[in-house]
């Protein structure tokens, strides 16, 4: 799965770290779902789309979609 | 500031309302638990042919496992400095799942390929099983190490 994560949270200024503290979660957390490499759990998504006052389509998409 | 502020490099334990460090509780736990197993085996006659030494032994080697167990059992996490607020959602959840169920999965082959290996040779293996047991749990703790180190690497 693709996502957006990495450019929501640079629009904000924000570091892996502070992301991370926000979502509750490690700063690998956020490296390993940045990098595509791990997919956030349903609540986890939640939270991520609520922290950049957006919506878990917006932020998250299929690998056959651009 | 609030008990639930204060975060510390090993945590707190909680005992009501009140708390103290946890290491102030495990590590004299620990001894009073490594006592009692030199004191157990003592009693036991495992000792050896000198008792004391037998005692401090087996009290030593007891102590920090136990000490480590109940610093387990006691720490309240939310008091340890960078432990996140939601662990089950972490990546890391995800590595020691994995981790843990494709040990379970090595442990499955190799003891069903050794018995199947063993059962087929016409000859008798006699074996004591106090070393047999720690064995496969070594061979348990070494399979799921190594599976969490490669998932944690390919990350």
């Amino acid at each position: 799965m693709n996502n957006r994560v990495h450019e929501s949270r640079q629009r904000l200024g924000w570091s892996q770290q502070r992301l991370a503290d926000e979502l509750g979660v490690s700063r690998q957390t956020v490296i390993s779902i940045e990098r595509g490499r791990f997919d956030p759990s349903l609540p986890l998504a939640f939270r991520i789309a609520a922290v950049f006052n957006s919506t878990i389509e917006e932020l998250f998409f299929p690998d056959d979609m651009v | 500031m609030s008990v639930g502020q204060a975060r510390s490099k090993w945590g707190y334990a909680r005992f009501g309302t009140g708390r103290i460090p946890a290491l102030a509780v495990a590590v004299p736990s620990g001894m009073i638990l490594g006592g009692a197993a030199g004191l157990l085996a003592v009693l036991a006659g495992v000792s050896g042919p000198s008792p004391v030494l037998g005692f401090a032994v087996f009290a030593v080697f007891f102590a920090s496992p136990a000490a480590g167990l109940v610093y387990v059992l006691v720490v309240d996490r939310s008091t340890l400095a960078g432990a996140p607020a939601r662990p089950d959602d972490s990546v890391e959840a995800g590595w020691l799942d994995k981790a843990a169920a494709g040990s379970f999965t090595d442990l499955v082959l190799v003891l069903g390929i050794t018995a199947t290996v063993l059962a087929l040779i016409p000859r008798d293996f006699p074996v004591d099983l106090k070393l047999v047991l720690p064995a496969v749990i070594l061979l348990g703790f070494a399979c799921f190490g190594i599976r969490y180190l490669v998932l944690r690497g390919k990350n």
